[in-house]
């Protein structure tokens, strides 16, 4: 069974006009494919690895995220001090206030976008601390200086260390560069959150960030954050600072797959088609060499499965071409709207091994699928019909 | 008896007239007796050919191999059979334009358990035996007619069948090369005793056979 694909695939080349045209075809899809679902792929990833699961994010009730929400000054006084909150080696707790919005500033290249600015207490920095100071330095407290994440840089207008960003007037020096690891806080940018509140006229704090001190339990419910939660003078609700994160990936994460698999699907239908189209005229060609195996005393279904593999090779070999055009962009940072946040996020192509493998599986689904028509066609030959030519 | 071909009767539905091919042809084949088989185009000639190889099967009647009835075996069974039992050899060669001789005349035995190393002992000395030896990564374009049909010769008998099914296996060729191709049938015939059943429209290549059959308007009409 093995010998006869060699066969099968010298007839692949010898073909080779219609065997390059099908695997272009079907490359393309591949190819598109790749591009939307590892956009995609770049996209959770840049907000699923944000933060630390011993994190917990405080909002208040009723919030979805981190721009919505609201805490007063008493209830960050009461939550910094809670009980089960760590400590520094100083005595000071690991707990810090911010306030998180969208700012519309200018970009690099013209025109203007929302950007997620970040205001933070020091202690945020010992907090958060996947996000890691990679030149300059914290802004000081009491000033307009801001640290910016590195994807930013050069993507705003001013946006480099020594430069200053411009919210409408109010200038923001940048002394420092974060690095989140491809992860949300490179796309943020940092400012001490009283300037924050005075620059913009807010009364409130808008979520608590704490690092728990004993880690919560494996499984079940969590004693900490029910503590939390059922506090009633705090009206609280509680992430932890990964979960909340990789919750906010979620809508568009889900409508890029969405749009990937609704371009690749229709491509791919088209090249399966096209496919098909080349194996039949390629079958209709070589009905006396059929005839010939079937008097040589091979089966029907050693055809079928012929044909099969034909198509099977011509989807792989689609497949792996459509993954060689795409892989160029892997790595290849861009920006799109968090529609949660509303704010612009910058976040880089990933081609990883899944998506990969998920392109390989669905070119070669189509190549089969394009090849079952030949296939059965080919089978139903009678041999003595065949042998006519 | 090898072959015992007894009452078979085949037609051909074509649109909405029935072609009667065969009408009832009775013919016995000895094991090692080569028979040529003449008669006008159209006459049926390779229809019979094709049934006897199971390649097609009768409307009625019954053709016997080695004394198993071949009539009424699935075609999976009668390809397995024809695998082991039968060598064709055909106008055209019918070679795989895409193998070289040494990969066309392996075909066959894909087909079997044989190991490679096996495999390529068996062909080099089929192909020796038609002499084309040094011609093993030729492909098909790259040989003359004679020598494509010495290949589809080694083909036919690399995997020791008991008969060959010649049709018309000189018919696209020139004289010399028909006279190659013929004495080296006439070589399997009397070294190997492998029974022929050789179709062809030319008197001079008919000789050759221990028996000459008339084939007409789908019955036998001599057998000398
Ligand atoms: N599959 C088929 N469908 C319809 N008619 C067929 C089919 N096969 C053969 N025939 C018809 O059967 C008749 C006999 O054909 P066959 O090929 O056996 O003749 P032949 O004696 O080999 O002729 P030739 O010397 O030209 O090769 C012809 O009229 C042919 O048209
Ligand atoms: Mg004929």
């Amino acid at each position: 069974m093995i010998g006869i694909l060699r066969y099968h695939l010298m007839s692949l080349w010898v073909r080779r006009v219609g065997t390059s045209l099908s695997v272009f075809s079907i490359g393309m899809a591949v190819g598109i494919l790749v591009l939307v679902l590892s956009l995609a792929r770049g996209f959770e990833l840049s907000l699923v690895d944000t933060g630390r699961e011993d994190n917990i994010l405080v909002l208040r009730q009723g919030a979805s995220s981190e721009g919505e929400s609201g805490v007063t000054r008493p209830k960050w006084r009461a939550l910094q001090t809670y009980p089960g909150v760590a400590v520094d080696a100083s005595g000071d707790p690991l707990a810090s206030a911010e306030i998180y919005a969208a700012m519309n500033l200018n970009k690099a290249d013209g025109g203007t976008a929302n950007f997620p600015l970040r205001g933070v207490m020091p202690a945020t920095f010992r907090v958060r601390d996947t996000a890691k100071l990679v030149a300059g330095r914290e802004f000081t407290p009491g000033t307009n200086e801001v640290v910016v994440g590195k994807a930013l840089l050069g993507r705003l207008a001013g946006c480099s260390l020594g430069g200053a960003l411009d919210t409408g007037g109010v200038m923001w020096p940048v002394v420092g560069v974060i690095d989140g690891g491809g992860a949300a806080f490179d796309s943020e940018i940092w400012c001490d959150v009283e300037v924050f509140m005075q620059v913009f006229k807010r009364q409130v704090y808008g979520n608590v960030i704490l690092r728990r001190a004993t880690p919560a339990p494996a499984e079940g419910p969590d004693p900490l954050r029910e503590m939390l939660e059922n506090d009633l003078r705090l009206d609280a609700k509680t992430f932890t600072e990964r979960g909340y994160f990789r919750e906010q990936s979620g809508p568009l994460g889900t409508a890029l797959k969405f749009v990937a698999v609704f371009i690749a699907g229709i491509m791919a239908i088209g090249a399966a088609f096209g496919t098909a189209v080349t194996l039949l005229a390629s079958l209709a060609e070589r009905r006396r060499e059929i005839g010939t195996l079937l008097a040589l005393g091979f089966r029907p279904h050693h055809v079928v499965l012929g044909f099969l593999c034909e198509a099977t090779a011509l989807g792989l070999a689609g497949g792996i071409l459509g993954v060689l055009l795409a892989l160029p962009v892997n790595g290849v940072a861009t920006g799109t709207m968090n529609w949660k946040t509303f704010t612009e996020q910058a976040f880089a192509f990933r081609i990883t091994p899944d998506v990969v493998v998920l392109a390989v599986t669905f070119s070669t689904f189509v190549g089969i699928v394009s090849g079952l028509l030949p296939a059965i066609r080919a089978s139903r030959v009678p041999p003595s019909v065949a042998l006519r030519g | 008896m090898l072959i015992q071909v007894r009452g078979v009767v085949k037609s051909y539905v074509k649109g909405s007239e029935t072609v009667l091919v065969l009408d009832g042809v009775d013919l016995d084949v000895d094991a090692g007796e080569w028979v040529s088989l003449m008669g006008p185009s159209g006459s049926g000639k390779t229809t019979l050919l094709n049934l006897i190889g199971g390649l097609d099967v009768p409307d009625s009647g019954s053709i016997c191999v080695n004394d198993d009835e071949m009539v009424g075996r699935t075609n999976a069974e009668l390809a397995a059979w024809r695998s082991r039992n039968v060598g064709y050899i055909f106008q055209l060669y019918n070679l795989l334009p895409v193998l070289d001789a040494f990969q066309n005349v392996e075909m066959p035995l894909l087909l079997t358990n044989l190991s490679r190393k096996e495999r390529r002992e068996h062909v080099m000395t089929a192909l020796d035996l038609v002499g084309l030896s040094d011609r093993i990564d030729h492909y098909p374009a790259q040989l003359s007619g004679g020598q494509n049909q010495r290949v589809a010769i080694a083909r036919a008998i690399v995997a020791d069948p008991a008969f060959l099914l010649a049709d018309e296996p000189t018919g696209d060729l020139d004289r010399k090369s028909a006279e190659d191709v013929l004495n080296l049938l006439q070589d399997l015939h009397t070294r190997f005793k492998k029974a022929i059943v050789m179709v062809t429209h030319d008197p001079h290549c008919a000789e050759r056979a221990d028996r000459l059959v008339h084939l007409e308007k789908g019955v036998i009409v001599a057998d000398t």
